[in-house]
């Protein structure tokens, strides 16, 4: 057959755009929907960290409902602080950013007794007290820190999930920090796993800003 | 008091239990292992022909497709196959010895194709979506000329390519899927599905070129 005779079949191509329609029906396509979107802005604006968080912590809200997200990072220094927070009052927002953790704490499991769950994650529980004297003001609601669990499934104030970032040799890249959902309720399996995939991919982010930071500082040195 | 301990054990089991990172359904499978691709990433420089490789198996794995291939542009700017999973050594010898230039790539003329959405073009075997010189990259080029049944029949010659996108929409590379085991065509997540893998190459890519 000759080049100039090849057509496509119009009745399969106008299948062939129904079948795949861009209009998410399930939950799961709207997860993706919102997950290609990212990664599609993404690609566009990977020049900045902050702005990258940023949207990072609205991707997680949007699929997670999560209400309240930070991220902790390492610094030039070596040591940890919240940079982006979302969802938080102003005080907590304040209040998180006079906070600094050395390697150590990072690294420290037995302080604060939590559980292991996921690949990168510890959830911090409220019964446990997962914070030092005077972080109270860290939360949102500190007069309702230590009020009981009516259900097993309640994820109450002073419970938080931290998702590692970790680069080579299971180095400590920075941490994301989520708390109170809109349902109250600790999220869906699925959700949590989502989350962790999309927490994979800000280590990835992290360490191309490590790079491009040494870069710039061999050029200015 | 005594109630507070039991709801806090029973809460404890119930996290336990409810985020294993243990798959327990087609999607979870599918978040973890691109989870564990990306921290294989994260964790070593790995070279873009490993991290080709890997994503290739990957989706031959956990998709339903027999045949998965990828394709790069060289420095030259040619598109050559890098990987092929699912086809016998010397239908992967024939893929890696086709180049093509961008305009034969995008070439309507020599392969007609239905857009589906701004990277994934599907080309249907109605159309012939192949040069005489392609014929040996087929694994039962005897199927060819088979007739489609119904509308969501995958046959033979039919071949989805999903591109890896630049940040000026570039193409950087190709993710080519042919043949499902149930002769199907693919569902709607599978497609969404790699087209979120696409994406996700596109910036592993782009930053590795210091685009």
């Amino acid at each position: 057959m000759s080049s100039g005779q090849k057509k496509k079949d119009l009745k399969q191509d106008i299948f062939l755009k129904s079948l795949y329609s861009p209009v998410s029906s399930s939950d799961e396509e709207k997860r993706l929907s919102e997950i290609d979107q990212f990664f599609t802005h993404s690609l566009r604006i990977s020049d900045s960290k902050r702005e990258e968080l940023i949207d990072v912590g609205r991707l997680i809200h949007k699929i997670s409902g999560f209400k309240e997200i930070a991220f902790g990072i390492r610094d030039e220094d070596g040591m940890y602080r919240y940079h982006e927070m979302m969802g938080f009052r102003k005080e907590a927002v304040d209040a998180r950013k006079k906070i600094v953790y050395t390697p150590r704490d990072m690294q420290d499991g037995s302080s604060f007794k939590s559980i292991r769950i996921g690949k990168f994650s510890q959830i911090h529980l409220s019964e446990f007290k997962p914070f030092k004297p005077g972080e109270e003001e860290t939360f949102n609601h500190p007069e309702l820190l230590g009020k009981s669990r009516a259900n097993p499934d309640d994820m109450i104030e002073g419970d938080y999930l931290d998702i590692f970032l970790f680069g080579k040799n299971r180095e400590i890249l920075g941490w994301i920090e989520l708390s109170g959902t809109k349902d109250g309720k600790f999220p869906p399996r699925e959700i949590f796993l989502y989350t962790e995939l999309i927490a994979s991919y800000v280590a990835l982010l992290l360490i191309d800003f490590q790079k491009d930071s040494r870069k710039i500082h061999r050029m200015i040195m | 008091m005594v109630d507070n301990q039991e709801t806090l054990g029973q809460t404890e089991l119930l996290l336990r239990e409810r985020y294993s990172f243990i798959a327990k359904s087609k999607e979870e499978e599918i978040i973890i292992a691109i989870t564990n691709f990306i921290d294989r990433q994260s964790k070593a420089e790995i070279p873009i022909k490993t991290t080709l490789d890997e994503m290739t198996s990957l989706i031959h794995r956990i998709f339903d497709f027999q045949y998965v291939c990828m394709a790069i542009k060289d420095s030259d700017g040619k598109y050559r196959y890098k990987t092929a999973t699912g086809v016998t050594p010397e239908v992967k010898k024939n893929f890696f010895e086709i180049e093509y230039s961008l305009s034969e790539l995008l070439d309507e003329s020599l392969y007609p194709s239905s857009d589906v959405s701004d990277i994934t073009k599907m080309y249907m075997a109605e159309s012939v979506p192949y040069t005489l010189d392609e014929v040996d990259t087929y694994s039962r080029p005897i199927l060819l000329g088979q007739k489609r049944e119904s509308p969501d029949d995958m046959l033979e010659a039919d071949y989805i390519d999903i591109y890896i996108k630049g940040k000026t929409k570039n193409i950087l590379g190709f993710i080519e899927l042919t043949g499902t085991r149930n002769h199907k065509l693919p569902d709607r997540i599978t497609i969404r599905w790699i087209e979120i893998i696409a994406r996700m190459l596109a910036i592993i890519f782009s930053r590795e070129v210091g685009e």
